[in-house]
C-alpha cells in the first residue's frame, strides 16, 4: 500500500470516518480540517457544531461499533480491496484537482496510468438497441487506441461500454455509486466480477454501503473527473446524465455527445447539448482528434466476409433500431421469405443478431 | 307391479345404461326413490310426481319405490326424469311399458313438458353401442341424437307425447336435415392487413398442426391471427365432429339451433382460469377448456399472466393429446387434440424495445419472459413476432389471401402428412413425431447438415430446438410439395425459432 505520513492507525480512523452513514466528502473534509487527524475526529466530533442530529446519532453508533469495523478495515485485503486515500501516492492525480474531491477511495482491481488519457462513456439506462450497440462499438474502437472507458456500470449505456472496452481486451474502470462490495445492478453481475482483471471497480462507499438516491449523482463527479472527455452517447430531457455533464464543465473537462434524429426523444439532451457547443462525436477518430491522438488505420474486414447482393441489400437496410423482417421486405423489395433466409445466414455468420425472434439488430 | 325402464346416464364423456325400476305396492302410501342419487336426481321425485298428475295422471295413493340400478353407480343429472315417471306410470298400469331395447332420456318440468338435457350424443352413441333400438329423446336434443346411425329417435316435447308413443310404438325414426355446404365462419383471413410473416407462420402452424407463439405489442394484431387460424384448419370429418360435439354435449354447449358442431373449436380461456376450468375437474370428472378446444385451437392471450401451476398442468395433454382427470368420483379420460396458440406482450408495459414507449428496465423484460418455463417453451415449435402496426399500413387497402385460398393449402399439405403417417400410430402431424420420426423424415443435404451444424453452435440452440426446427422444415418442406428438406426450407424453420430469452443483452 502506498502509504504517505499517515501511520496505521490515523489510516484506521480515517476508514472509520468512510464508513459513517450520510458522510460526503465536503463535511469531512471540514471536520479534518477543523480537527487535524481522523482521530481526534472520532474522539471529539460527538457534540460538534458541523453535524446535525442524524450526524451525531450516525457518529455514536459508529462509535460504538468500532470493533467491528476494525475487523472489517483489516480484512479488506484478504477481499482484494484497497482502501486509497486522497493524499496517497496511488491516489489519481486528477482526481485530487477537482472541487469536492474524493477524501478516499475503495478501488478493486488496477487504476489505469495518471498520464494515459481516458474518456468518460454515459447515457441513458433505458437505452434503444441502437444507442447501446454504438456505445459498444465506440468504446471498443477507444480502447484498441489504448484509451481506458470510465463509466458508471449502470444498465444501458454504461454497461454497454463497459463491455464493448472488456470485448475489445482494453482497460475499463466502473466508479460505483453503491458500496464497493455490491453489485448493482445484479443484471452486471458477470461484469462486476470481470472488470477488477482488465481495470479497476471504484467508490467512494465502504463495503455494504447501501446505495443511496444520492449517492449516484454524487459518484457523477467521479466518473468525469477521471476522464479527459466525457462522451453522451444517448440522453432523455432530464437524464442523470447531464449532472455528469455539469460535473465535466465544472472540472474542466470536455463534452461529446452523439447525435440522434432530430425529433427523438431518446436523445433529446444530447441534441441540446450539441447546440449548446458541445463537441459532436460519431466515431472512434472524432474523439481521438480532440485528444490530439493519431488514428490508427482501421482494419478492412476480410474480403470473402463481406456479404454481397441481396445479404448486402438486406444488411444495409438493417440500421440503428431493431428491424422486423416485414419492414425489411418491404425496403428491400423481396419476398418475407427470402428475407428470414438472409437474416438466418448473416446471423450465422455473426453478421446481424435477433433481440427477439424476428426483430434484428446488427452486431 | 312392477316396470322396468332404460335410462343413461354420463361419466365423463361416455353414457353408461342405467336401470330405473318402478314398484307399486299396496301399503302406507309412501313415495321413495333409491340407488346412489345426486340431489338433481333426488329432486327429480317432486318433478315427476307433479308432471305426472298435470298429465292427468291420478297419483295413487300407493307405496311407490323406484330405484336406479346399478346401486352402485353415483347418479347426477337430469335426464333420468323421464323413465322414472314412465316408470311408475307402468308400474300403476297406466300406460304400456316400453320396450326392452328402448332407452328414455328428458327432463320433465312441472307442466309436464320434456326439456332438453346435456350430454344426449354421448348417451345415444352409449345406447347403441348396448345394442338399444330406440331411443326417446327431448325433441330439442333430435337432431343431436340423430348424428348416430342405426338408432331410431323418438323426439318427444310431453310427458303425454311420451304415452302416446308408448301406446302406439310404431313410429318412423327422426332424422336431421342434413346440413348444406361447408361451415362458415364469420371471421376471415383476407381481414388481415400486411403482416405478411404472421400470416405465413400462422399457415405453417396450420400446416403441421405446431404449436405456436405470438409475441407483439398490444393491437399488433396477435389475436386477429389467432382467431383467424380454425378458419384455415381442413373441415372437420364426420368422427372427429362426433368427438368435438360429444365434449360440447356433456358440457351443455349444443343446442337446437347448433346440435353439431362442425367449425373448428377456437377456444380463449380468460388468465384468470384454474387449472381444472382448463384441464377438467370436479368430483365427478367434466372436461375443461383444453377438450372443448379439440380439434381446433385453444387459444392463451397473455400468456405470462397465466399462473404457473395453470400452464404447467398443460404439458402433459399437450404431450398425450388427451387427459387423463382422476377423481375419488372415477377416472376419466378426455380427448385433447389441440393447436395450441398462445399470445404475449414483450415485456410488461408491452413496448419493448420501443425505448420511446417502453419504461421497463432491463431486468424487468427478462424477469417478464422469464415467467414461461422451459418446459413450456419445449412445447411451441412457432414462435413469431408481431411488428409495431404503423399507420400507413392501416390504411393501405391490400388485403391478403381469404381463409379458403389458405385453407385449400393446408388441406395439402395434411394430405401428404396422413400419407407419411398411415402406418405410425399415435402420430398424424409433423409437430408430432417423436425423435426417431426426425431421425426417418427429415433427412438433411450434407451440405445443409454442415449448415445445421454451424448453426447449433453460432445460434446457441439446444437439442430440444433443433428437432423443432427440423420438423417445422419438414412442414414448411410439405407446404412447398418438396420430397426432401432444402435449405431455404431449413432457413426459414430457424427463422420461427424462439430467441432464447435468457440472453437478450447480448
Amino acid at each position: 500500500m502506498t502509504d504517505t505520513g499517515f501511520d496505521k492507525e490515523e489510516r484506521f480512523f480515517r476508514y472509520w470516518l468512510h464508513t459513517v452513514p450520510d458522510m460526503t466528502a465536503g463535511l469531512m473534509k471540514k471536520l479534518l480540517e477543523k480537527y487535524g487527524s481522523a482521530r481526534d475526529v472520532f474522539m471529539d466530533s460527538g457534540r460538534d457544531s458541523l453535524l446535525n442530529e442524524k450526524n451525531r446519532e450516525a457518529f455514536e453508533a459508529g462509535k460504538a461499533d468500532a470493533k467491528r469495523i476494525l475487523a472489517e478495515y483489516e480484512g479488506l485485503g484478504a477481499r482484494g480491496i484497497k482502501f486509497i486515500l486522497a493524499e496517497d501516492d496511488g491516489f489519481p492525480r486528477r482526481l485530487r484537482e477537482i472541487p469536492d474531491s474524493p477524501c478516499g477511495l475503495f478501488v478493486k482491481g488496477e487504476l489505469p496510468d495518471d498520464d494515459a488519457k481516458s474518456v468518460a462513456i454515459v447515457g441513458a439506462r433505458r437505452a434503444t438497441m441502437h444507442g447501446k450497440w454504438f456505445a459498444k462499438s465506440l468504446a471498443s474502437d477507444l480502447v484498441t487506441h489504448g484509451i481506458p472507458i470510465i463509466s458508471g456500470m449502470a444498465e444501458g449505456i454504461d454497461g454497454s461500454g463497459h463491455e464493448g472496452a472488456l470485448s475489445a481486451g482494453g482497460r475499463t474502470v466502473a466508479v460505483l455509486g453503491t458500496g464497493i462490495d455490491i453489485c448493482y445492478p445484479m443484471l452486471h453481475e458477470k461484469m462486476y466480477n470481470m472488470i477488477p482483471e482488465h481495470g479497476a471497480v471504484i467508490s467512494e462507499y465502504g463495503p455494504a454501503a447501501p446505495g443511496v438516491s444520492y449517492h449516484f449523482p454524487a459518484r457523477n463527479r467521479i466518473i468525469s473527473g477521471l476522464s479527459d472527455i466525457v462522451i453522451v452517447v444517448e440522453a432523455k430531457e432530464r437524464s442523470g446524465s447531464l449532472i455528469t455533464v455539469v460535473a465535466a464543465l465544472k472540472q474542466g473537462r470536455d463534452v461529446m455527445a452523439v447525435p440522434g434524429r432530430p425529433d427523438d426523444p431518446c436523445s433529446r439532451a444530447c441534441n441540446r447539448l450539441l447546440k449548446e457547443g458541445a463537441a459532436c462525436c460519431t466515431c472512434a477518430e472524432d474523439v481521438l482528434r480532440l485528444l490530439e491522438l493519431t488514428p490508427q488505420k482501421p482494419i478492412a474486414p476480410a474480403e470473402r466476409d463481406r456479404p454481397s447482393g441481396n445479404e448486402a441489400l438486406v444488411l444495409a437496410s438493417i440500421y440503428g433500431e431493431p428491424r422486423h423482417t416485414d419492414d425489411i421486405a418491404k425496403a428491400t423489395g423481396l419476398s418475407p421469405q427470402e428475407v428470414a433466409n438472409i437474416l438466418i445466414s448473416l446471423e450465422i455468420k455473426g453478421k446481424v443478431s435477433p433481440i427477439t425472434t424476428g426483430l434484428y439488430i446488427r452486431k | 307391479m312392477y316396470a322396468k325402464i332404460n335410462a343413461m346416464c354420463i361419466r365423463g364423456i361416455d353414457g353408461i345404461p342405467i336401470t330405473v325400476e318402478a314398484d307399486v305396492s299396496n301399503g302406507l302410501p309412501e313415495y321413495s326413490m333409491v340407488g346412489a342419487l345426486s340431489s338433481e336426481v333426488r329432486e327429480a321425485k317432486e318433478r315427476v310426481r307433479t308432471a305426472l298428475r298435470n298429465t292427468d295422471f291420478v297419483f295413487p295413493p300407493k307405496r311407490i319405490t323406484v330405484n336406479l340400478s346399478p346401486a352402485d353407480i353415483h347418479k347426477e343429472g337430469t335426464a333420468f326424469d323421464l323413465a322414472i315417471a314412465i316408470g311408475i306410470a307402468a308400474a300403476h298400469g297406466a300406460v304400456k311399458p316400453p320396450a326392452d331395447n328402448a332407452v328414455l332420456l328428458g327432463e320433465l318440468g312441472l307442466d309436464g313438458s320434456v326439456c332438453p338435457v346435456s350430454g344426449v350424443l354421448p348417451m345415444v352413441l352409449a345406447a347403441k353401442k348396448n345394442g338399444f333400438r330406440t331411443a326417446v329423446v327431448p325433441f330439442e336434443n333430435a337432431s343431436e341424437a340423430a348424428m348416430v346411425d342405426g338408432i331410431v329417435i323418438i323426439p318427444v316435447k310431453s310427458l303425454r307425447d311420451a304415452m302416446d308413443y308408448l301406446d302406439n310404438p310404431v313410429r318412423e325414426s327422426f332424422s336431421a336435415p342434413k346440413a348444406s355446404g361447408g361451415v362458415v365462419y364469420d371471421v376471415d383471413f383476407s381481414e388481415i392487413n400486411g403482416q405478411p410473416t404472421m400470416r405465413r407462420a400462422a399457415e405453417i402452424a396450420a400446416c403441421g398442426m405446431h404449436n405456436i407463439l405470438f409475441i407483439g405489442t398490444p393491437g399488433s394484431g396477435k389475436t386477429m391471427i389467432a382467431r383467424r387460424i380454425p378458419t384455415i384448419l381442413p373441415e372437420l370429418t364426420w368422427e372427429e365432429a362426433l368427438e368435438v360435439t360429444r365434449v360440447y354435449s356433456v358440457r351443455g354447449l349444443t343446442s337446437s339451433d347448433e346440435p353439431i358442431i362442425t367449425a373448428r373449436p377456437f377456444r380463449a380461456p380468460h388468465h384468470t382460469v384454474s387449472a381444472a376450468a382448463l384441464i377438467g375437474g370436479g368430483k365427478m370428472p367434466r372436461p375443461g377448456e383444453i377438450s372443448l378446444a379439440d380439434r381446433g385451437v385453444l387459444f392463451l392471450d397473455e400468456l405470462p399472466e397465466f399462473p404457473k401451476n395453470v400452464l404447467e398442468s398443460l404439458r402433459q395433454p399437450l404431450e398425450d393429446r388427451e387427459v387423463l382427470v382422476a377423481r375419488a368420483g372415477g377416472a376419466c379420460r378426455f380427448p385433447a387434440n389441440i393447436m395450441l396458440c398462445a399470445a404475449m406482450n414483450p415485456c410488461r408495459c408491452g413496448y419493448y424495445p420501443d425505448r420511446t414507449k417502453c419504461s421497463c428496465t432491463e431486468s424487468d423484460v427478462k424477469r417478464y419472459l422469464g415467467r414461461i418455463s422451459g418446459p413450456m417453451l419445449d412445447r411451441i415449435d412457432v414462435c413469431v413476432q408481431a411488428p409495431p402496426v404503423k399507420y400507413r399500413d392501416l390504411g393501405s387497402a391490400a388485403s391478403g389471401e381469404s381463409s379458403i385460398t389458405l385453407r385449400r393449402r393446408v388441406e395439402k399439405a395434411w394430405e401428404i402428412q396422413r400419407e407419411r403417417f398411415k402406418n405410425s400410430k399415435n402420430c398424424l402431424f409433423n409437430s408430432q413425431m417423436k425423435n426417431a420420426g426426425v431421425k426417418k423424415y427429415c433427412a438433411l443435404q450434407p451440405a445443409d447438415g454442415e449448415l445445421m451444424e454451424k448453426a447449433f453452435d453460432s445460434l446457441n440452440l439446444s437439442a430440444r430446438a433443433y428437432h423443432k426446427v427440423l420438423k417445422v422444415a419438414r412442414t414448411i418442406a410439405d407446404m412447398d410439395g418438396s420430397e426432401n428438406i432444402k435449405r431455404e426450407h431449413l432457413l426459414e424453420a430457424l427463422s420461427f425459432r424462439e430467441k432464447d430469452i435468457g440472453s437478450l443483452n447480448s
